[in-house]
């Protein structure tokens, strides 16, 4: 359905439309505007979802994520010439919101691999999605349209508004296309969790709003705070960031959330929906408030070890397969936290590689994970063994993932892990000494994870091991992976190991010249 | 007695061409059956006249007006897709309500504490009626015999209040009082006078510690009596409350007051956990929202407050008229007995029936959620917002659980809609009844709570200035 004359057409036609509408704007000199564009194209693309039938839904959606794919490419492309493209389109709600948008280069990063895994998320779901597929494609496409908000908002409340339409399609998409009775509860646990931050942080900006008069970040970048204030704000921020991070204390509704959605969802929710975490960390706790960030620094980083510790350990331990791959999440989570709160440039560079990396990374264990899921119905590990001798596609794929999961030199991974402990080491040596384990036991569930599942001798099914009746697991060719997701794991691969390999593009677009 | 007499005339009008059919076929020998459509259109005509015709006087009066006739269209669109035999046997029901209908016309309009002990007496009788309409149930008589007693108990402390306040001032009237009240020194009977006056409102629109006669009448009533009920009565006594917030607002009890929103507040969100039928949810849910709106009395200057309040108000009213609606197009809809006609489980698998009446159903609990981007959020913001600007951070500690609270017991619905439990389903879904006026109404409240969002502002501005002309 892809390659044929068809959709190569349709394509063409998409790009015509934007191309020109791009040229036009350039000419106009009013590059700024499209990123109001580049906000609002996932939104008008989950309204015409509706309009599409339910059987060629499938191929416009892709068409539409492409096409914002390589959008932000440009846009990319862009912002490494300017710096900051900044937008203050204050007509809509006036004085006390405004809607104020710019993409600066952290922001144009997280961009790219929420587009990224959108289109991935759009290709997996081709043919899995069997009812109200429509409904489905317009919730990706919404859950798209405040992800970017989120990443695009240079306003607090923007930030806020959008963090919490955030948690709208992803409640749905959790309930809806899940598989078990648990959902439900993974569900509540997942909402509610994110709300009890997200109030906290609701209260922090109506007090700032109320101390400044303004809500827009550079402002209250520059203000200067009371102590008492500071520390105060900055915990109220930082509950809501570490709520969604991950971190050890607020950590429990990711193993439930991870394992109820559905494939896409989880590789939504671990690779763009943590990394709003990470952003509002960076964005607010590190550039606000001077003295609540030294006088929490210490908790912080103490949560950061122990959360990674936890989950390491916790993660060897695990016979759930998708479980895993979600407490592996929280411990690269983590690590790539510890980072940011060491005062090294170097740490935070290492900090976005590492999230970066582990948005790649864990998408495809949750995708490979969710293939075994939807071929053979269990989560449960013991039901797998000696996959490699019919699925080699499968575990050459599993393999590259599992070994940027244990930052093996040459994929990303291992760049950020680097950059971290160089940093670490220069800076809290103690810090560095305490996460040194997090490398053994990466490498120890990593490795153990993929040896009982892909090699091993191949188990029979037993009575009682399966939650739904499987099929035979005779030699059978076509269960292996298809075209299809032999490119979502080829495009996933390609940028993990070309950032390995080549991390000088990711650098030198971070810092800047 | 100043009442603007010229704003009943369409209801009034409405009650007399009504009767004046009631006579005729009684005369003529058969019954006189309800297709109540006729009279709808009639009294729109009537009202759109009135609206023109008020010009004259430059009062927000007429928006309130306004308001309340919207809404009891929207009843009578309702109650026509609701009927029933019951409703066709009774025509006397129509005319009760529109008596009903015309005390709350009247009700917005009066500048006079007397006016207002009538009218509300006049409206304890009218719903006594209108709340029994099912006679051989014993929660619909049980529903009307605990509001006539408590609206009687209510209007007692009303008489009290107001005869004391005769005593002590000599007048009745409102706008008397306003001028006449601030050269008094704070005299201890004119403080007890209010507060009575006060306190009897605030048991007829359901705020906690009063509230325990609201979930047991709504369950008793029929559904559109309930709508009714939870949305125009409390925005009709949310004015009048702001009315005498107005004149007596410096011998008020604020401290008191804000004990009550506080527990207002706690005890509907406690309550509303663990309702398995939807009426009574609904009810336990307003408590809980009548409380954030009487934190705003307390936390704001009256003019921002009353802005505010009313503001809250029409949003909350809004979402709550467009679940109502949702939930009797459901329950028609389906082969459900009678006895579990009310509960929630209804709603069970309603995404696969009607998809698009459940994203509507969606859009009204995200509003009262308070989840961004939909009005209600906005709302809830200012609602914070002025609590921090007084600073009582007690009160966002408990309004910090009380959220989450809330969000549960909302996000349930949205659980039963869309997650399907298709155990326990009660009845099953067909797609028969779909009139058009009642889907137009569910759908056009869910699209009120995603554009009130985008004009919140000018919306704020439009009550500021209402406020600003309601003189007293």
């Amino acid at each position: 359905m892809f390659f044929n004359l068809k959709s190569i057409l349709l394509s063409i036609t998409f790009w015509v439309v934007f191309g020109a509408s791009i040229i036009e704007w350039m000419l106009e000199n009013s590059q700024r505007h499209l990123v109001v564009l580049f906000v609002f194209f996932p939104l008008l693309a989950a309204f015409s979802r509706f309009f599409v039938s339910q059987s060629r839904v499938g191929v416009v959606a892709f068409y539409s994520t492409l096409n914002n794919f390589l959008f932000m490419c440009w846009y990319v492309f862009l912002t490494s010439k300017i710096g900051l493209v900044d937008i203050d389109a204050t007509y809509i709600f006036g004085e006390f919101l405004y809607f104020h948008l710019g993409i600066d280069r952290l922001s144009a990063t997280f961009i790219f691999l929420t587009n990224l895994l959108f289109m991935l998320a759009v290709l997996l779901s081709y043919y899995s999605v069997q009812k109200n597929c429509r409904f489905y494609f317009s919730l990706l496409f919404f859950l798209e349209f405040a992800i970017i908000g989120t990443f695009v908002a240079r306003d607090i409340l923007l930030f806020y508004i959008f963090f919490e339409i955030v948690l709208l399609p992803m409640l749905l998409i959790i309930g809806i296309w899940g598989s078990r009775p648990r959902r439900i509860y993974a569900m509540y646990k997942f909402v509610l969790y994110t709300l009890f931050g997200s109030f906290l942080m609701l209260f922090a900006i109506i007090y700032m709003y109320l101390v400044t008069g303004t809500t827009n970040i550079m402002v209250l970048q520059m203000f200067h705070f009371t102590e008492l204030e500071s520390i105060c704000l900055w915990l109220a921020l930082f509950i809501a960031f570490a709520v969604k991070v991950p971190m050890f204390p607020f950590h429990s509704w990711l193993p439930e959330a991870h394992v109820e959605a559905s494939t896409v969802g989880s590789v939504i929710l671990a690779g763009i929906l943590l990394k709003l975490g990470g952003y509002g960390l960076f964005r607010f706790n590190i550039s606000m408030f001077n003295y609540g960030l030294e006088f929490f620094k210490p908790m912080v980083l103490t949560m950061c070890v122990i959360s990674v510790l936890y989950a390491s350990l916790l993660a060897i331990v695990q016979i759930d397969i998708k479980k895993f791959v979600a407490y592996s999440s929280i411990a690269h989570m983590n690590l790539a936290i510890a980072g940011m709160f060491i005062d090294s440039s170097l740490g935070l560079i290492g900090s976005v590689f590492s999230m970066l990396s582990h948005g790649i990374t864990s998408s495809g264990l949750f995708i490979c994970v969710g293939e075994l899921y939807g071929r053979y119905g269990s989560r449960y590990i013991g039901y797998y063994g000696g996959l490699s001798s019919f699925m080699p596609f499968f575990s050459f794929f599993f393999f590259i993932f599992v070994i940027g999961n244990m930052a093996v030199p040459g994929t990303s991974a291992f760049v950020g892990e680097l950059f971290l402990y160089m940093a670490m080491s220069s800076s809290n040596l103690i810090l560095a000494i305490f996460m040194l384990p997090q490398i053994v036991l990466t490498a120890s569930y990593s490795i153990w994870f993929f040896n009982r599942i892909i090699y091993g001798n191949r188990v029979l099914p037993r009575n009682n091991v399966t939650e739904i009746p499987t099929y035979d697991r005779t030699l059978n060719v076509t269960v292996d992976f298809d075209y299809r997701e032999i490119t979502i794991m080829f495009i996933l691969m390609f940028y993990l190991l070309s950032f390995g390999f080549f991390p000088n593009v990711l650098i030198q677009y971070l810092i800047g010249e | 007695m100043k009442v603007e007499f010229i704003s009943i005339i369409p209801s009034f009008g409405a009650i007399v061409l009504l009767t004046i059919s009631l006579i005729y076929s009684f005369l003529k020998g058969k019954q006189c059956k309800f297709s109540g459509n006729i009279w709808v259109y009639v009294m729109l005509l009537f009202s759109c006249f009135i609206m023109v015709s008020r010009s004259s006087d430059l009062n927000s009066v007429g928006f309130f007006q306004m308001i309340v006739l919207v809404f009891s269209i929207s009843t009578l669109f309702f109650i026509g897709f609701m009927s029933n035999k019951i409703v066709s046997k009774n025509f006397e029901y129509l005319i009760i309500f529109m008596f009903a209908v015309t005390t709350l016309l009247l009700l917005v309009s009066s500048r006079d504490l007397f006016t207002i002990f009538l009218l509300i007496e006049m409206h304890n009788l009218c719903m006594f009626a209108l709340l029994i309409l099912h006679k051989d149930k014993m929660l619909a008589i049980e529903s009307s015999i605990k509001y006539l007693f408590l609206g009687g108990f209510a209007t007692i402390f009303y008489g009290f209040g107001m005869v004391l306040m005769y005593g002590v001032t000599g007048t009745l009237s409102l706008i008397d009082l306003k001028y006449y009240l601030p050269f008094l020194d704070s005299n201890y009977l004119i403080s007890v006078a209010s507060t009575c006056i006060l306190l009897s409102l605030f048991v007829k629109m359901g705020v906690a510690p009063f509230h325990f006669w609201v979930a047991d009448v709504y369950q008793g009533a029929p559904i559109f009596i309930s709508a009714y009920m939870s949305t125009i009565l409390k925005f009709v006594y949310l004015i009048v409350v702001g009315c005498m917030f107005d004149v007596f607002g410096n011998f008020l009890p604020m401290n008191f007051i804000l004990n009550l929103s506080i527990l207002s507040i706690v005890v509907g969100a406690l309550a509303a956990v663990t309702q398995r039928n939807f009426l009574r949810f609904m009810a336990y849910s307003g408590v809980n929202n009548l409380g954030y709106i009487l934190i705003l009395f307390y936390s704001a200057k009256f003019e921002t407050a009353f802005a505010l309040s009313l503001l809250y108000m029409i949003i909350y009213v809004t979402a709550v008229f467009g679940l109502f609606i949702n939930f009797a197009i459901v329950v028609k809809n389906s082969t459900v007995e009678v006895n579990m006609q009310n509960s929630l489980d209804n709603l069970i698998g309603y995404s696969r029936s009607n998809p698009i009446l459940a994203i509507s159903i969606a859009i009204n609990v995200f509003s009262l959620i308070g989840l961004p981007p939909f009005a209600g959020f906005f709302v809830k913001y200012f609602v914070i917002y002025s609590i921090s600007d007084v600073s009582i951070q007690y009160l966002l500690g408990i309004l910090f659980v009380v959220f989450q609270l809330a969000t549960f017991y909302y996000l349930r619905i949205i659980k039963l809609v869309y997650f399907d439990d298709s155990n326990y389903r009660i009845g099953r879904h067909y797609n028969e009844k779909y009139i058009f006026s009642v889907c137009f109404l569910a759908i056009f409240s869910a699209l009120m709570a995603l554009v009130f969002s985008f004009y919140i502002l000018a919306l704020l501005d439009f009550f500021n200035c209402i406020v600003k002309i309601y003189f007293l």
